[in-house]
C-alpha cells in the first residue's frame, strides 16, 4: 500500500502531462491538470502522514544489473524525502491552478501545463529514486524541462539567448552530475542509494573528494550558486507562474541532492567547508545583488540566490536538518512571494496614503520590545538546549525579530495595544520558530556534525554582512554597486586589452565642448521638446490615467502623426489590413461602408477593359483592400513573368516616401548598418537599466549612489566612470569622455551631436529618433519633468544626454575599430555599402496577385493595353499597406456610426412609466454606466444622467500625516483645493506598523535568512486559502476618505457654491428634483493587479469614484448650499436628499455611503432604490458574462475581484467607441454595448454654449484620449502597450512596470486589457462624437477653442452633431460649413450592439508579429 | 534712460499654450536667465481665433503668459530657441527694450563673464 501510494503521487502528475497534451479544449485541459496536480499532493500528504510512523518506505519495482552497475528503478521515501515530495507536489498543484486563469487564453498555456506537470514527474522520479541512476535521469529531465519553461515566451530573442545559455550551463552541470555518481557506485558495481551511503565511509579520499567536488559543481549551477547563478535572473522572462515554480520548487534540488548525499559529502575531504565557503559568497553576493534592484521580482530572483546560499552553507555546517527546514520554509515563502508580486503597486499606493510615522521614535517602548524579543529568543534556546546550530539559529531570528520591532515601533502615534500586540506577536513568533525549527529537525533525523569553528565562522561573516550594510549605505562605493548591479558579472581582464577574437578597445575621441555655438543649448532645448512631442506623458500607475500616446502631436492631423511615428520608430499605428478583410468576410464592415471612404482614384479614368469586363476604377481599388496584393501568399510563376514584363514596359513613376526619409538615422544605427551589429539595442539596454535604477531608487536597499536632488544626468555623470561593463563593447576612457561633457544636458547634447556631425536643422529628427526608442522612459521623463519633486528627477534632456553618450561611447568605439572611422556620422555612411533603393511603384508578385484577384489570367494579362496595367499599378500603388490600414479605418468607424445611427434613429424601447420619478441618479460618463443605467431604467421609475465621475469637484485628497495625495479630477484639470481627512488615520497607522514590521526583517541583511522560514509557515496558510477558495480574498476597502466636514475646512462657502451650481447646471439637472438623488461614482476591486487604476474611475484621476460622490453629495445636502443655490435659481427642495453611492464595475455592486444621514422619511424609497440597484446589477453582470473570455457564470464574476491570479477581472473599457452628449430621450432603452461615454446636455438652457463648451472641452477631450490609448495599446501592443501582463514586475515605488528581467517602462495598457489571448479584443476606432445641439452652439465652442478645432478637423475624433428639431445627422465639412449624413437605408447588423470581440482566429500571426 | 540710473535689457513676452509654457521655462532656465514671470488665463484673439481665458473643466488649453527680462548678452541664444519652439507650436514672441535700475538681478553680472 506504501508502494502505491508513492506511484499515485507519481501518477498523478504523468496523467496530467498526458491530460495537458490530450483534452482538446485548452480551459479544460488546464482544469484537468490542476486537479490531477491537486490529487497527487492530497497523495504526497498522505504519503507524508504514512512515514510520520514509519521512517522508510522503500519499493523497488526493477533491478536492472545488465547494464554494468546494477540499480535499482523503483522508490524509496524517508522523512525528509517525503517532505519534499508534498513541497514539490503542492507547489505544482497551486501554479497550476494560478496559471489555469492567469494564462487563460493564452496560445501557450497548454505547453506550460504540461511543462510544469512534467518537470514535477521528473523531479518525483528523482525525489524518490532507491538509485542514482535513477536519481540522475530524474536531475537530467528536470533542468531539460526547466529550460523549456524559461523559453515559454521564446519569440523574443532575449528569451531565446537566455534558453541557451542556460542550456549549455545545464550541461555542465549534469555531466559533473553523472561524473560525480559514477564515481560513488560501489566497488561491487552497486549503484543503489542505501548501498552508496552505507559505503562512503569506507571509500578512498581522493575519490570521495573528487567526487564531492564534482556533486557540488551540479549543485552549484541548478542552484544558482556564485558564479553559476546568472541563469536565475533570467527566469523572470517566463510567466510569473513559472518563475514562482523555479524559484520555490525547481532550485531547491541542489539542496535535496546534498541532503541525501550527506553522508557521502561529509565524509569528502575538505568538502564541508568548500561548501560553507561557497554558501557564505553567493548568500553575501546574492543579499548585494538583491539590494541595489529596483524591481519586485527582480529583487525576488537575487533574493533566491542569496538564501540558496545560505542552504549551502548550513550543509557546509552539517547542519543538514536545519538546512531542509531553511529549504521548505524558503520554498514556499517565495511561492507566494512571487505568485503575489503583481499586489506590492497596491501595497505602496496604500502604504503612500497613510500616515507616516510621528517623530522622533519614541525610546522606550522599542527598547522594551526588543528586550522582550531578546529575553523571548534567549530564553527559548536555553530551553532547547543550546548547540552552536541553534544559536546561530537564535542570532537570525533575533535579528529579523529586533529590526521589526524597530522599525513598527518608531511611529510615536501608534497606539500602544498596538505596540504591545506587535512586539507580543514578534516574540511568539521568533521564540515559536525556535522551538519548530528544532522540533522538524530532531523529527527528520538527519545527519547532524556541526563544528563549533565553522559556526564561529559563519556568524562572524555575517556580523561583518549586517555592519558593512550600515557602512555602506552611507559610503557608498559606485565601484561596488556597479557588481552588484550587473549580478556579479565578471569583466575579464584580458577583454579589456586585446582578444584574440574580440573588439580591441580603442580610446575614445573626446568632443571639445568650446566647438559649440552659443545658441546650440537653446537649440537643443528646443528641439528636445520637439522631439518629446512624439511620445505621451507616463506618470504613476497607482493613479492610471489614460494619455493620448500622440497628445503632443494632436495639432497636426492623425494620418499624419501617425505616419511621422512609422517613419521615425517604426511603431504599428494600425490594425493589420487582414484583420479588416475578416471583418468584411463576416459582415461587419460592408462593401457600401468601404465605398463610402474610398479615396479619389489616382488616374482620371472612371473605368478599365478588362476582357469583355468593364471594371470601374472604384471596383479595382476595392479588389486592392479586399485581397491581400502586397502581402499575400506567391502568385503562379507564369503571372508573375507575365506581370514582371508589363510592369518593365511601363514609364517609370515618381518614388514614394519610404520609411526612413524622415531624417537622418541614429549614430549607432549607421553604425549598425554598416558592420550588423546591435549597437542601438546594446544602447536602449544601457539606458534602460540606468532609468530603472535611477528613477526606481526609492525601491531599493541599497539604491545608487548620489545626491538625493541629482537629477538622471548629475547621477549617471558621476556613476558612469566606475562602469566596468562598457568593457565588453571595447570602450575605454568612458570616464574621460564623461569629464569633458558639460554639466547641463542641454549643453552636453549639443556638444555630442556636433561631434557626431548632426547638422542642426536634423537635431530636432534626431532626437526624436534617439526618444522613441525607449517610449516609456521617454514619456515618464515628460511626465516627471512636469511633476517636480513627486519622484526622482528625469527629463527628456537627461534622457537624451545619457542616451547620447553611451550612444557616442559604443558606436564610436565600434566604428574606430572595425572601420577605423572617427564616429561621425557622414565618415560612417559615406563607408556603409549602398543599399538598392525601393522599386518605384509596386513589385511584380502584387500585380500578379491583382491579377489573379480580377480573374485575370496569363494570356489576358499579357495582351492588356499598357494604359490599363498602368491604372492597375497606379490603383495598387495609391493602396500602399499603410495607406489600406487608413481606408479600412474609415471604413470600419462609418460602419460603427451607420449601426448606432440606426440604433438611436429605431428609438427607445423603454416602456413607458406612470409612476412618479423615485430618483434621479447620476452617473458618471464611462462606457461602463451605460449599462447599468439602462437596466436600472428598466426597472421602473428612475431617471439617469451623465456627467464626469468627480461630480465638478477637482480636489486633491489627503490623509493627515501622508506622504502623497490622491488627484481626485481629470488629467486636464488641477486640483483647486486640497482636502485633508483629519480623522482617518489611527486603523490605517496600525496596519502600517505590521506592514514596516514585516518590511524590516525581510530587508535585514541577516535577518533576512531567517525571516523567510518564519513567512514560510504563514505563506502556506495564505497558498492553501488562496488555493482553495481564490475569489474569497477581497481587498479591504480604503477607509480614509475625507468626509464633507473636512471639505467645509478646505472650501469657502462661495467655492462650493459655485462648483455645486456648475455640476447642476452642465448636466441640466436644475429644477424638478425628485425625493432621492444618487451621485453614483465608480471603482473596481481587483487583487494583485498593478493596473488596478486603469480600471478606476479616469475622471477621477485614476482613483475609486465613491469618494468625489460622497463630498458633493455632503456638499448638496448642506443647508448653507442649498440656500446660496436656491439665491442663484436653482431649488433643491427640503424633501430631496441626495444619496452617495459606488458603483464596483468588477462585481457590478453598488454600494450607498452615509445611509444614517438619510431621513427617516426617505429610508423606504432607499431600500427600495437599494433592490433596483442589486437587480440592475445582476442583470449587467449576465450581459458582461457573456462577453469575458470563456463566458463565466455570471454568478462568479463577483470572485474576479479576489481572485489574485485574475489577469482581467474586467473589460474595462474595452469597445469604447463613442461620446453622446444628449438629453437621455436620445438614448433611452437603446442597448449601447458598454460602448458609448453618455453625457447629459440639454441645449435649451444653454445660450451661451457654456455648458457644451464646459462638456467639450473637459469631458470629450478626456474621452478621446482614453478612446486613443485604448487605440494605440490595442494597434501595438508591444511597442504602444504595456504587452503581457504574466511577465511583469512592478518597479520602484510605484512608479510603473518593466517586463521580465528589463527593458522599457511599459507604457499604455496591458495586452489582457485590449486583447483575448492574441486576438484584439477591443475594436480601435477613433472616438465618435455625437452632439445633439444647433449647429451655431457647436461652432461657437469649436470657435473659441482652437485645440478642439485641431483634434476634430486633424481627424483624432469624429464629430457629428444631431440636429435637435429635424434629427438630421451632420457632420463638419471644409470652410466651416457642415455636410449632411444621410440616414443609414439598410442594416444587416443585430439591433444590440455585439461585443468587441472577435471571434474568428484569422490572422493571429500577423497581429502579434 | 541712462540718466535716470537705468541699465537697458531685453525683454520677452511669450505667449503659447499651458501645456507649451513648461517648454518655454526649461528653454529659459537652460539659457541662464534668472528668473521669469508666468501669467495663466491669459485671453484674447488671434491666428486661431478667439482665446478664453479660462474653461471649467480643463486647465491645460487656457494661454500663459511668460515674461523674462535678460542682458542683452543673453537674448540670441534664447530668441533662437524661442523662435524653434515657436515653429511648431501655437503662440506669439515680442521682444523689446526694458530698462532696469538692479541690473544685477537679472544676471547682467554673469552674463558680461
Amino acid at each position: 500500500m506504501d508502494v502505491a501510494l508513492v506511484l499515485g503521487v507519481l501518477i498523478g502528475p504523468a496523467s496530467a502531462v498526458l491530460g495537458a497534451l490530450v483534452v482538446p479544449d485548452p480551459r479544460r485541459a488546464a482544469r484537468v491538470v490542476g486537479a490531477l496536480l491537486g490529487l497527487s499532493a492530497v497523495a504526497a500528504t498522505a504519503l507524508l502522514v504514512r512515514v510520520a510512523a514509519d521512517p522508510a518506505v522503500p519499493g523497488v519495482l526493477v533491478r536492472v544489473d545488465a547494464l554494468g552497475p546494477a540499480f535499482s528503478v523503483g522508490v524509496r521515501v524517508d522523512r525528509f524525502t517525503a517532505l519534499f515530495v508534498l513541497l514539490v507536489c503542492g507547489l505544482a498543484a497551486v501554479v497550476a491552478g494560478y496559471a489555469r486563469r492567469y494564462l487563460d487564453g493564452e496560445p501557450g498555456a497548454r505547453a506550460l501545463q504540461a511543462r510544469v506537470a512534467a518537470a514535477t514527474t521528473a523531479t518525483l522520479v528523482m525525489a524518490t529514486a532507491p538509485s542514482l541512476v535513477q536519481l540522475a535521469v530524474g536531475w537530467i529531465a528536470a533542468g531539460h524541462l526547466l529550460v523549456g519553461l524559461i523559453g515559454h515566451y521564446r519569440d523574443q530573442p532575449r528569451v531565446r539567448a537566455a534558453a541557451r545559455r542556460t542550456r549549455r550551463l545545464f550541461l555542465v552541470g549534469d555531466a559533473a552530475l553523472v561524473a560525480g555518481l559514477a564515481l560513488l557506485v560501489t566497488p561491487a558495481g552497486d549503484a543503489d542509494l542505501d548501498a552508496v551511503r552505507a559505503t562512503a565511509g569506507a571509500r578512498p579520499g581522493w575519490l570521495l573528494a573528487t567526487a564531492g567536488v564534482l556533486l557540488l559543481v551540479a549543485a552549484m549551477v541548478r542552484s544558482a550558486q556564485v558564479p553559476a547563478h546568472r541563469w536565475l535572473p533570467s527566469t523572470l522572462d517566463a510567466p510569473t507562474p513559472v518563475s514562482a515554480f523555479l524559484h520555490a520548487g525547481m532550485v531547491n534540488v541542489a539542496g535535496f541532492l546534498m541532503i541525501t548525499l550527506a553522508s557521502v559529502v561529509t565524509a569528502a575531504p575538505g568538502m564541508m567547508p568548500a561548501m560553507v565557503l561557497v554558501g557564505l559568497a553567493t548568500a553575501v553576493s546574492g543579499l548585494l545583488f538583491a539590494a541595489v534592484r529596483t524591481d519586485v521580482k527582480g529583487t525576488l530572483a537575487r533574493s533566491t540566490v542569496a538564501q540558496m546560499g545560505f542552504m549551502l552553507a548550513q550543509c557546509g555546517l552539517g547542519a543538514f536538518g536545519l538546512a531542509a527546514v531553511h529549504l521548505v520554509g524558503h520554498a514556499v515563502y517565495k511561492a507566494y512571494a512571487f505568485l503575489s508580486a503583481g499586489g506590492t503597486l497596491q501595497a505602496q499606493a496604500r502604504a503612500a496614503g497613510t500616515p507616516r510615522p510621528e517623530g522622533p521614535p519614541p525610546t522606550r517602548p522599542r527598547v522594551l520590545a526588543a528586550a522582550t524579543v531578546i529575553v523571548t529568543v534567549l530564553a527559548t534556546e536555553l530551553l532547547l538546549g543550546t548547540t552552536a546550530t541553534g544559536a546561530l539559529s537564535a542570532a537570525l531570528v533575533a535579528a529579523a525579530a529586533l529590526a521589526a520591532v524597530w522599525s513598527a515601533l518608531a511611529d510615536r502615534a501608534l497606539p500602544a495595544r498596538t505596540a504591545a500586540a506587535l512586539t507580543v506577536t514578534v516574540a511568539a513568533l521568533a521564540g515559536g520558530h525556535l522551538v519548530a525549527g528544532r522540533a522538524v529537525e530532531g523529527w527528520l533525523a538527519l545527519p547532524t556534525g556541526t563544528s563549533l569553528l565553522g559556526v564561529g565562522a559563519v556568524a562572524c561573516v555575517l556580523a561583518v554582512v549586517a555592519v558593512a550594510g550600515t557602512v555602506l549605505r552611507r559610503r557608498p562605493s559606485a565601484t561596488l554597486w556597479w557588481w552588484a548591479w550587473h549580478d556579479g558579472a565578471a569583466i575579464p581582464r584580458a577583454r579589456r586589452t586585446a582578444p584574440p577574437d574580440g573588439p580591441t578597445p580603442a580610446a575614445l575621441t573626446v568632443p571639445r565642448p568650446g566647438l559649440l555655438d552659443r545658441s546650440d543649448g537653446a537649440r537643443v532645448v528646443a528641439a528636445a521638446t520637439a522631439a518629446a512631442d512624439h511620445v505621451g506623458a507616463v506618470g504613476p500607475l497607482d493613479a492610471f490615467v489614460a494619455v493620448n500616446p500622440l497628445a503632443g502631436r494632436e495639432r497636426v492631423p492623425f494620418a499624419r502623426a501617425t505616419a511621422e511615428l512609422r517613419d521615425l520608430a517604426g511603431t504599428r499605428t494600425h490594425l493589420p489590413a487582414a484583420e479588416y478583410r475578416q471583418r468584411l468576410r463576416d459582415g461587419r464592415i460592408t462593401p457600401a461602408d468601404l465605398a463610402a471612404v474610398l479615396p479619389p482614384p489616382p488616374r482620371v479614368a472612371g473605368a478599365v477593359l478588362l476582357g469583355h469586363r468593364r471594371i470601374d476604377v472604384t471596383d479595382l481599388q476595392v479588389a486592392v483592400l479586399s485581397q491581400p496584393v502586397h502581402d499575400g501568399p506567391p502568385p503562379p510563376a507564369d503571372l508573375l513573368a507575365v506581370a514582371r514584363r508589363r510592369l518593365a514596359e511601363l514609364p517609370a513613376r515618381p518614388r514614394p516616401r519610404t520609411p526612413g526619409e524622415a531624417g537622418p538615422h541614429t549614430l549607432a544605427e549607421t553604425v549598425d548598418r554598416a558592420l550588423g551589429t546591435r549597437t542601438t539595442v546594446d544602447v536602449d539596454d544601457l539606458v534602460a537599466a540606468w532609468c530603472a535604477a535611477h528613477s526606481g531608487r526609492p525601491a531599493a536597499l541599497w539604491p545608487v549612489p548620489g545626491p538625493t536632488d541629482a537629477g538622471c544626468w548629475a547621477r549617471w555623470r558621476r556613476m558612469a566612470g566606475a562602469d566596468p561593463a562598457l568593457a565588453r563593447w571595447g570602450v575605454t576612457g568612458l570616464a574621460t569622455l564623461v569629464d569633458a561633457l558639460p554639466e547641463a544636458p542641454e549643453q552636453a547634447v549639443a556638444v555630442l551631436l556636433r561631434a557626431m556631425g548632426v547638422p542642426p536643422a536634423a537635431w530636432s529628427t534626431y532626437l526624436s529618433r534617439s526618444l522613441l526608442r525607449l517610449p516609456g522612459w521617454a514619456g515618464h521623463a515628460r511626465w516627471a519633468q512636469a511633476n517636480p519633486g513627486q519622484g526622482p528627477a528625469l527629463s527628456p534632456l537627461d534622457l537624451l544626454a545619457v542616451r547620447l553618450t553611451y550612444e557616442y561611447a559604443l558606436a564610436g568605439a565600434a566604428a574606430q575599430r572595425h572601420l577605423e572611422l572617427p564616429p561621425v556620422l557622414d565618415s560612417i555612411a559615406a563607408a556603409t555599402p549602398a543599399t538598392l533603393p525601393r522599386s518605384a511603384g509596386i513589385t511584380p508578385e502584387a500585380l500578379a496577385r491583382l491579377a489573379g484577384a480580377l480573374d485575370v489570367d496569363v494570356a489576358m494579362l499579357a495582351c492588356l493595353p499598357g494604359e490599363t496595367v498602368a491604372t492597375l499599378r497606379d490603383v495598387a500603388c495609391q493602396l500602399t499597406p499603410s495607406r489600406q490600414s487608413e481606408v479600412w479605418l474609415a471604413a470600419a468607424e462609418h460602419a460603427y456610426r451607420r449601426r448606432l445611427r440606426y440604433r438611436l434613429d429605431r428609438g427607445a424601447d423603454r416602456p413607458a412609466v406612470d409612476a412618479p420619478t423615485l430618483t434621479q441618479a447620476v452617473f458618471c460618463i464611462d462606457v461602463r454606466s451605460e449599462g447599468l443605467r439602462r437596466h436600472l431604467e428598466a426597472t421602473g421609475p428612475v431617471d439617469t444622467y451623465g456627467f464626469a465621475g468627480f461630480f465638478g469637484l477637482p480636489v486633491r485628497t489627503v490623509t493627515a500625516g501622508a506622504r502623497r495625495g490622491r488627484d481626485r479630477c481629470p488629467v486636464l484639470m488641477r486640483p483647486v483645493a486640497t482636502v485633508e481627512a483629519a480623522r482617518a488615520g489611527r486603523a490605517a497607522r496600525s496596519r502600517q506598523a505590521w506592514r514596516r514590521a514585516y518590511a524590516a526583517a525581510k530587508a535585514n541583511p541577516v535577518g533576512a535568512f531567517a525571516f523567510v522560514e518564519v513567512a514560510g509557515v504563514l505563506a502556506t496558510a495564505a497558498l492553501l486559502l488562496r488555493a482553495a477558495a481564490p475569489g474569497r480574498f477581497v481587498p479591504p476597502a480604503d477607509h480614509t476618505a475625507p468626509t464633507v466636514a473636512d471639505l467645509t475646512t478646505a472650501m469657502s462657502l462661495d467655492e462650493q457654491v459655485y462648483y455645486a451650481e456648475a455640476t447642476l447646471r452642465t448636466i441640466g439637472l436644475t429644477a424638478g428634483f425628485a425625493p432621492l438623488v444618487l451621485l453614483c461614482g465608480h471603482g473596481a476591486t481587483s487583487a494583485n493587479n498593478p493596473y488596478a487604476a486603469a480600471l478606476d474611475c479616469g475622471a477621477c484621476g485614476g482613483n475609486r469614484g465613491g469618494v468625489s460622490a460622497r463630498l458633493v453629495a455632503g456638499m448638496l445636502n448642506r443647508p448653507e448650499v442649498r440656500a446660496a443655490l436656491t439665491d442663484r435659481g436653482i431649488h433643491l427642495p427640503d424633501g430631496t436628499h441626495v444619496l452617495a453611492g459606488e458603483h464596483d464595475t468588477v462585481t457590478d455592486e453598488v454600494r450607498l455611503f452615509d445611509m444614517d444621514a438619510v431621513p427617516a422619511g426617505l429610508r423606504p424609497a432607499v431600500e427600495e432604490l437599494t433592490g433596483r440597484l442589486a437587480g440592475a446589477g445582476a442583470r449587467l453582470r449576465a450581459e458582461r458574462a457573456a462577453r469575458l473570455p470563456g463566458r463565466p457564470r455570471p454568478r462568479r464574476l463577483p470572485r474576479r475581484a479576489g481572485d489574485w491570479a485574475q489577469v482581467r477581472p474586467e473589460w474595462a473599457l474595452a469597445g469604447n467607441a463613442a461620446f453622446i452628449a444628449a438629453p437621455r430621450e436620445l438614448t433611452a432603452g437603446v442597448d449601447l454595448g458598454c460602448r458609448t461615454f453618455l453625457h447629459s446636455y440639454d441645449w435649451t438652457g444653454d445660450r451661451d454654449a457654456a455648458a457644451l463648451e464646459a462638456i467639450m472641452t473637459g469631458p470629450l477631450v478626456v474621452a478621446a484620449w482614453i478612446n486613443l490609448q485604448y487605440y494605440f495599446s490595442t494597434v501595438d501592443p508591444q511597442r504602444l502597450g504595456a504587452g503581457t501582463k504574466t511577465v511583469h514586475t512592478v518597479l520602484g515605488d510605484a512608479l510603473g512596470v518593466l517586463s521580465g528581467s528589463g527593458g522599457d517602462l511599459r507604457l499604455g495598457l496591458p495586452l489582457q486589457s485590449v486583447a483575448d489571448g492574441t486576438r484584439p479584443a477591443h475594436e480601435p476606432l477613433r472616438l465618435l462624437a455625437v452632439i445633439r445641439a444647433p449647429h451655431h452652439l457647436v461652432d461657437a465652442v469649436l470657435g473659441r477653442n482652437p485645440g478642439l478645432r485641431h483634434l476634430v478637423d486633424g481627424g483624432w475624433l469624429s464629430l457629428t452633431v444631431v440636429d435637435p428639431g429635424t434629427g438630421a445627422w451632420s457632420e463638419p465639412a471644409p470652410g466651416g460649413s457642415w455636410r449632411a449624413l444621410p440616414a443609414p437605408r439598410h442594416v444587416t447588423a443585430p439591433t444590440t450592439e455585439p461585443p468587441a470581440r472577435h471571434p474568428a482566429p484569422a490572422t493571429e500571426k500577423e497581429y502579434t508579429a | 534712460m541712462n540718466e535716470l540710473g537705468l541699465t537697458r535689457m531685453v525683454k520677452v513676452e511669450v505667449v503659447t499654450r499651458a501645456d507649451d509654457a513648461d517648454a518655454v521655462r526649461t528653454l529659459l532656465h537652460a539659457s541662464g536667465v534668472s528668473g521669469w514671470t508666468s501669467l495663466s488665463g491669459v485671453s484674447g484673439f488671434g491666428h486661431h481665433g478667439t482665446h478664453e481665458g479660462r474653461l471649467l473643466f480643463n486647465d491645460r488649453a487656457g494661454l500663459v503668459m511668460v515674461i523674462a527680462v535678460l542682458p542683452p548678452g543673453r537674448a540670441e541664444p534664447v530668441v533662437t530657441g524661442l523662435r524653434d519652439i515657436l515653429a511648431q507650436r501655437p503662440g506669439v514672441m515680442f521682444v523689446s527694450d526694458a530698462w532696469v535700475s538692479r541690473p544685477e538681478y537679472f544676471g547682467a553680472d554673469r552674463a558680461a563673464e
